[in-house]
């Protein structure tokens, strides 16, 4: 009978647990499956594309890397109640907080707009006009607002991040080779050394990992949720959760290029290869288009809010998801307007969109470093974490997370803004 | 007129609300906010480069 409670009592135990995390979850799923937006799939298709596996373990490392990073939102959403642009604005005054506001806006309009590209690109393998892609998604975006509930665009949103793992399925009916990706793709190793594109994609693939609007996203998020202190072991497993499934899906659209394009260097986009597969594997090529198109969403989503409840949480506007659409007014007409613009800079014919991606990157590793030390700082002043301050082993691990990242994003940037210095 | 003195007063308030610090200005923190200025200007000098390079000034 002993035995029986016992087991009765664990199974009751883990349930309430369950229904904890299920009530908690949201924030870090979002967040880490944003990471995979339009960008995000082009890089990963890319660098199946032209080196097949190689890029697999370094995937399989950023993982533990982004958890890393967002965990430290979580407490100090928590434990501030502020989102990230006031607790900088708050702690290191109006220099860095306007310049962190200002890099996240430009660095958020101009990734909307690669996630407008994405999107416009998916459907016009489907023959549907970019105006009308536009116009529906931003329309879409708008109204997941109307009834004003937090948990309600929550769930909608889980429901198109679930999409985003559309690309599993497809590894299992297409038959990789799996020693294959064990020996070249779970090694870690460089086909050509590291150097010349080899950085370049290395560092696109760290950067669409570890991006500064994912910082300011779950901050907010964790605090328009209304997460409290005994949630965050439950809001942790959230962000791990999260990052496993964005190495899953990460790892299958790897898997996905090499098998149809492994050593093709002449791809350029996931748009495009969706494209090209439809012409042989249309079943493969209207799901790589599908996903495409639920990344960019997810994207424009998510990295609009980022900059929306940031600016609404400085300048004091009501920027709650709880609000409805009146009552946040401005939070809305600031979320609608770079929408707008972004999505304008992609009708605009002959408009620059390779250069607007390539200095998406650029602009948005200056902000980076800024964002991950103001991070560290933060979580290491007991006064405003109290007991949820870094611990030594913390502040090592983010210590040497930033530094690795300080080092590739500079590199990064430097590479891109003077091409010639790596023989570009 | 007035949205431009409107928007103008709103920052001006916002710049006073914010105006002092409120963390634990250490000699390490301090020493990490002027490392990441350097840095900044330095990637920002950079980009400006690059942009009017690319312009053909």
């Amino acid at each position: 009978m002993g035995f029986v409670s016992r087991i009765y009592f664990r199974y009751r135990r883990f349930s309430k647990h369950l229904a904890i995390l299920a009530a908690v979850i949201g924030p870090g799923v979002i967040v880490m499956v944003a990471d995979n937006d339009a960008g995000g799939i082009t890089t990963y298709m890319l660098s199946g594309a032209y080196y097949r596996y190689s890029f697999i373990w370094i995937v399989l490392l950023l993982g533990p890397v982004a958890y890393v990073c967002q965990e430290m939102t979580v407490r100090l959403g928590v434990m501030t109640k502020r989102g990230h642009a006031q607790a900088i604005f708050e702690a290191f005054g109006p220099f860095w907080g306007w310049f962190s506001l200002s890099d996240l806006t430009l660095t958020d309009c101009l990734t909307i707009t690669t996630e407008f590209i994405g999107m416009t690109m998916a459907m016009a393998v489907f023959g549907i006009p970019p105006l009308f892609t536009e116009i529906v998604v931003i329309t879409f975006i708008m109204l997941m607002l109307i009834n004003g509930r937090y948990w309600t665009w929550e769930k909608i949103v889980l429901a198109i991040c679930a999409v985003n793992m559309i690309y599993v399925p497809v590894v299992f009916f297409i038959h990789p080779n799996v020693s294959d990706i064990f020996h070249t793709g779970v090694v870690p190793g460089f086909p050509e050394g590291l150097g010349g594109p080899v950085i370049f994609l290395l560092m696109a693939t760290i950067g669409t990992t570890i991006a500064p609007w994912m910082i300011f996203f779950q901050q907010s998020s964790v605090v328009d949720k209304g997460l409290k202190k005994r949630d965050v072991p439950y809001a942790r497993w959230d962000t791990a959760i999260g990052s496993t499934f964005t190495v899953i899906t990460a790892v299958a659209l790897i898997i996905i290029a090499t098998l149809f394009f492994g050593g093709d260097m002449s791809l350029t986009s996931a748009g495009q290869a969706a494209g090209l597969l439809m012409a042989i594997h249309p079943w493969v090529g209207t799901i790589l288009a599908i996903g495409l198109f639920d990344a960019g969403l997810i994207g424009a989503l998510s990295v609009s809010l980022a900059s929306s409840w940031a600016v609404g949480e400085v300048f004091g506007w009501s920027h709650s998801l709880n609000d409805r659409l009146g009552q946040a007014k401005w939070f809305n007409v600031f979320r609608l307007s770079i929408m707008c613009i972004a999505g304008s800079i992609v009708l605009i014919p002959g408009a620059p969109l390779g250069l607007i991606t390539l200095f998406v990157q650029v602009i948005a590793v200056t902000l980076l470093p800024a964002a991950l030390v103001f991070l560290i700082v933060l979580l290491n002043q007991e006064e405003l974490v109290g007991s949820y301050k870094n611990t030594r082993a913390q502040n090592i691990m983010a210590g040497t997370i930033v530094g690795a990242l300080l080092a590739l994003s500079t590199l990064y940037a430097v590479g891109t803004i003077l091409p010639k210095l790596f023989g570009g | 007129m007035t949205v431009f003195h409107d928007a103008a007063e709103k920052l001006r308030e916002i710049n006073r609300t914010y105006a002092v610090p409120r963390i634990r200005m250490t000699a390490g923190t301090k020493a990490v906010l002027i490392l990441l200025r350097i840095y900044l200007l330095t990637l920002v000098s950079l980009l400006l480069y690059s942009l009017l390079t690319r312009a053909g000034v």
